[in-house]
């Protein structure tokens, strides 16, 4: 065995109790979490500081207070270099809940929302970029406009740096990425922080080039802001509550330009960046977006009456990219054109970009999978390698998207059972629980506009598990799930070796009783 | 000519064909008998429909002979044979003039015909029939014989061709009988068959005497509907259904015949020899218990929180219905349109538990649709296993069903089945939608063809037709749904394969 000093020490170290309570990597993905919305608020209140002081000083407040704790967490507790997976995916998870919590908990103490209840679902709306809202946004105060869209931005993030830091992180080395990432067209970063830092330069880079042109459609200061926000993290919050029909073609034509944008993904971006044209060409996952994009504007045209081609465009690039916005009330048009875009809905946009839903690139292998399936029931000792952008995806990496197709639909009826329980039409609550899950929002039974005015607060409260899930990937419902079966079977497996030596214990404790009772007696 | 080497290919496809169709005329010929001694209307019809199948299947039967048989042919035989039935079949519907109401011309009654006829193979339940007067009472017994020849066709199904996809029912049930056992119950297939067969038919006889016994049905009644019970068909000569009776002793004995025909016959077969806990060894049984009982429970919960029901009215109109849909049967117990039985008025979420068990279905190796118990029990396995792979990612996880590890492929197999599941749904609602009916609709019809249920959701409810809820070509389309979702996917989906490459490689030549 070899024990050199260094080791012993570090051994010793890790035995330290005060040493291994600072080496929390949930503790510091949270404290990380809170500190970027901590910066986003202190920017939100000074911007909006003249139109509402009050709420410039409760973002304020929380924008220092979190900035506090990110920095203090990052002094204090130690980042693990090899975290485990529960671990990265529990981190995630709790992130979030805390993200929601604070969130929350500034509505409520801005005087925004008065009722908890609708306070919790605006913030998991706005963190899971959701296009659903319990609020009429044009009485909102400009900072508080600003902060509700600067939550989207914050979720639209974490959503991006899930798919494209945390879960490669966390899986260790199963494929997630689509395999076009990995050979000659990936230039980039290798290293975690490093990738993180260019994820968040391309993601402020694009915010700020949709607000301005926006602002150059001729959208005011605060609706440009507000909307490149929301516009590319997804999330499909907006200033007025008729989202873009109130505006004209000009910003219309940008949400619809940068929609497609933010629904495309890291990797498209930074090649499109990097002037890679063939890497775009080569790419599948693109086809196929581009494919949907253009099959379900042709057939929303067709279809809907009186959306003109670039609205058709529009919806339909909202639904591909999960986003929300809505340009026309199109849950009321033909039952072809709400059918089509909730398989649009429910496909979801790519891999690595702010979007949710099941996504291209599952879709994708999902498909192959299948034919794959067919031509084995033809030729049973065929052996059918499926392979996606030239490489062979392994057996693994199938057997997981599968998996997750399954939890997916799974989610997605416990979600429409549990909305049709709480009062929601049958239609209402099988459209808003594909919706929620894809982080999409809007559909029949809420309407195009996201309102939820029309569900009672029950309904509104279930929705809040399943922003998140579809947010996280699913991965919070699934642990639970997990976590569910390993108590049930435990408890099985408790209750029968209870069952076994009940009888025996019973006999001896009561044996035992009598015999020192007899023995106190004899004293 | 057919006989002879350059056909010996087709020829296992051609005489399978032929065979059933002479069962087919068989049948046609019986019920022009009971046509002429009753209502007399429509012997002409059947007798000349016996002709033209018996003529056409003593043909193929008898100027083929089976050739060897690999995947593709075996997927060929049962797909164009059921094709081939439910064309044959439509024969009487067209010759009687079942659909020749007002305004209705020739391609309408084809495709009706041929709608219906579909619906009866498949042991759907769907019906375009509107007015329940016009056929006679012989016509309306051939409709009920057909699904009972359907469930009869997918008991030979599950233990010739499913064992093929690793899917069947046969193949895991092994699983759960203690020591070496074989797959089937007897070494040959025929064999296992025939012991398959005579659980059906006894099965069918009971149900009968049954109705019989009970006060309400006649003896045609008691007949025609243990047909379509042993089936789990849901065709019945009246317009609505059970609820035609209004007898609760009726219902009675069709929940508990389409309990049991929601179960897998092998079992049937182990307890019929004195094993009687092959029931509750069997994990999908003792799962099969359980949705049930859940489902039932929260229908009846629902219905007697949100409806305007008495508890008697909530129990009896949750427990048929969740039964019904639960062994995919698809019989109703509405008496009328504002009847409780009518689930279309029920609360949403009664209505989603409905919708659940479209897509559960019963168990394997039973005459029901849907996806089945076994697979689900597999398909949840699966994704335990996913899960937990993500969370230890060098994790060895095997799938079991029953205690007993469920091989790869297998799996495999069974996520493939699941994932053209879900895409013909998405196919169909697209489709429906797209021909003009209603989302609700769609969705709620897209299952429950594809689940052979029968009735679905919104306009296509229990008390209505499906003539005056979807237009022709929306039926063609459902008529297709109802075969491929009969045929357990794959062999509709492969059944050109050989054909194709007969002609293929006819070309290259």
């Amino acid at each position: 065995m070899n024990s050199s000093p260094s080791s012993s020490r570090s051994r010793l170290r890790a035995l330290d109790p005060r040493r291994s309570r600072a080496d929390s990597h949930i503790l510091l993905t949270i404290s990380e979490g809170l500190a970027g919305l901590g910066i986003v608020s202190a920017v939100c209140a000074i911007a909006g500081f003249f139109d509402d002081v009050g709420d410039s000083i409760v973002l304020g407040i929380t924008g220092v207070l979190f900035t506090g704790v990110g920095v203090l967490a990052r002094v204090k507790l130690k980042r693990r270099r090899r975290p485990t997976t529960a671990a990265v995916l529990s981190g995630l998870a709790a992130t979030w809940v805390a993200l929601v919590l604070v969130g929350t908990a500034v509505y409520l103490i801005s005087g925004t929302i008065s009722r908890v209840d609708d306070a919790l679902v605006e913030a998991a709306a706005g963190f899971s970029t959701t296009a659903l809202t319990t609020l009429d946004p044009s009485e909102l105060s400009v900072p508080m406009t600003l902060w509700r869209a600067s939550t989207q931005w914050v979720g639209g993030l974490v959503g991006i740096l899930i798919g494209v830091v945390a879960l490669p992180m966390a899986l260790q080395g199963q494929r997630l990425t689509p395999t076009e990432w990995s050979g000659d067209h990936n230039t980039f970063a290798r290293g975690k922080i490093a990738r993180r830092r260019q994820v968040m330069a391309i993601y402020l880079g694009l915010t700020t080039i949709i607000g301005a042109a926006f602002a150059a459609a001729g959208m005011g200061a605060k609706h440009s802001a507000v909307h490149a926000l929301t516009t590319i993290s997804t999330g499909g919050f907006s200033s007025v509550p008729d989202s873009f029909a109130s505006f004209g073609t000009g910003p219309t034509a940008v949400a619809t330009v940068g929609m497609i944008v933010a629904g495309s993904g890291y990797a498209i971006i930074w090649w499109a960046i990097r002037g890679r044209g063939k890497a775009l060409r080569q790419s599948i996952e693109l086809r196929v977006y581009g494919a949907i994009l253009l099959f379900g504007t042709l057939s929303v045209w067709w279809r809907a009456d009186g959306l003109s081609w670039h609205d058709s465009l529009f919806t339909t690039a909202s639904a591909a990219s999960t986003t929300g916005f809505a340009v026309a009330d199109w849950t009321s048009q033909h039952d072809a054109v709400t059918a089509l875009l909730l398989v649009i809905i429910a496909t979801g946009s790519m891999i690595g970009s702010a979007g949710a839903g099941l996504g291209i690139s599952r879709a994708r292998i999902l498909v192959g999978f299948a034919r794959r399936e067919l031509r084995r029931q033809l030729d049973p000792g065929s052996v059918v390698v499926l392979k996606t952008g030239g490489q062979a995806v392994d057996d693994r990496a199938i057997e997981r998207i599968t998996g997750h197709q399954i939890a997916h639909l799974a989610t997605c009826a416990t979600a429409a059972g549990l909305l049709a329980l709480a009062g929601v039409d049958l239609l209402g609550a099988i459209y808003t629980g594909i919706s929620v899950l894809s982080t999409h929002g809007p559909g029949i039974g809420v309407g195009a506009f996201g309102n939820l005015e029309n569900f009672s607060q029950p309904a509104r409260l279930l929705l809040v598990p399943f922003m998140l899930a579809g947010r996280l990937s699913l991965v919070p419902l699934m642990i639970g799930i997990v976590w569910i079966v390993h108590a049930q079977q435990g408890l099985r497996r408790e209750s029968r070796a209870f069952l076994r030596v009940w009888p025996e214990r019973l006999a001896s404790s009561s044996l035992f009783a009598r015999r020192a009772l007899f023995a106190r007696r004899e004293q | 000519m057919l006989h002879g080497e350059p056909f010996g290919r087709p020829s296992t496809v051609l005489h399978l064909m032929g065979l059933a169709l002479i069962f087919v005329a068989a049948g046609m010929g019986v019920c022009a008998l009971i046509e002429l001694a009753s209502t007399n209307r429509d012997s002409g019809a059947l007798a000349l429909g016996a002709l033209i199948s018996g003529a056409v299947g003593v043909l193929l039967w008898w100027r083929t002979r089976e050739g060897p048989t690999r995947n593709r042919d075996v997927f060929a035989a049962v797909g164009w044979t059921w094709v081939t039935m439910t064309l044959f079949g439509a024969v009487p519907y067209l010759l009687a003039g079942t659909f020749a109401t007002s305004g209705v011309g020739f391609v309408e009654q084809l495709v009706n015909s041929i709608f219906e006829s579909t619906s009866g193979f498949t042991t759907t339940g769907a019906t375009v029939l509107t007015d329940f007067e016009r056929p006679g009472r012989g016509l309306l017994m051939y409709r009920q014989l057909s699904q009972w020849y359907g469930g009869m066709g997918i008991v030979v199904l599950a233990v010739t061709v499913l064992p093929y996809l690793g899917v069947g029912g046969l193949d895991l049930i092994s699983a759960e009988a203690p020591g070496p056992s074989s797959d089937r119950l007897a070494p040959r297939v025929s064999e296992t068959a025939r012991r398959l067969w005579t659980i059906y038919v006894l099965f069918t006889v009971v149900i009968a005497a049954l109705l019989f016994v009970v006060p309400g049905p006649s003896l045609y009644d008691s007949l025609a509907h243990a047909l379509t019970t042993a089936a789990t068909g849901g065709f019945s000569p009246y317009a609505n259904s059970i609820g035609h009776f209004n007898s609760v002793l009726v219902e009675l004995v069709v929940i508990g015949g389409m309990l049991y025909g929601g179960i897998n016959f092998a079992l049937h077969w182990r307890a019929g020899r004195g094993d009687f806990s092959a029931y509750t060894r069997d994990a999908e049984f003792r799962t099969y218990a359980l949705v049930l009982t859940g489902a039932a429970t929260a229908v009846i919960a629902v219905l007697w929180l949100s409806e305007p029901l008495g508890g008697t009215d909530a129990i009896r109109a949750g427990l048929f219905n969740v039964v019904s849909f639960g062994t995919s049967s698809g019989f109703g117990n509405a008496t009328g349109v504002e009847s409780p039985g009518n689930y279309v008025l029920w609360a949403p979420a009664a209505q989603i538990v409905i919708l659940f068990l479209f897509v559960v279905g019963a168990c394997a190796g039973s005459t029901s649709g849907g996806i089945t118990i076994m697979r689900m029990r597999v398909l949840f396995g699966h994704l335990i296993r996913s899960v937990r792979r993500s969370q230890q990612p060098r994790a060895i996880v095997a799938v079991k069903h029953g205690g007993v590890a469920v091989s790869e492929d297998v799996v495999s197999r069974m996520a493939g089945f699941f994932l053209f599941y879900v895409l013909l749904i998405c196919v169909g609602v697209i489709a429906l939608t797209m021909l003009g009916s209603d989302l609700e609709t769609s969705i709620g019809t897209s299952f429950s063809m594809l689940g052979n249920m029968g009735p679905a959701l919104g306009e296509a409810g229990p008390t209505s037709s499906y003539a005056d809820a979807f237009n022709q070509p929306a039926r063609l389309v459902l008529a297709v749904f109802m075969l491929i979702g009969r045929l357990e996917i794959f062999p509709m989906l492969l059944m050109f394969a050989a054909p194709y490459r007969v002609v293929r490689d006819t070309l290259y030549r």
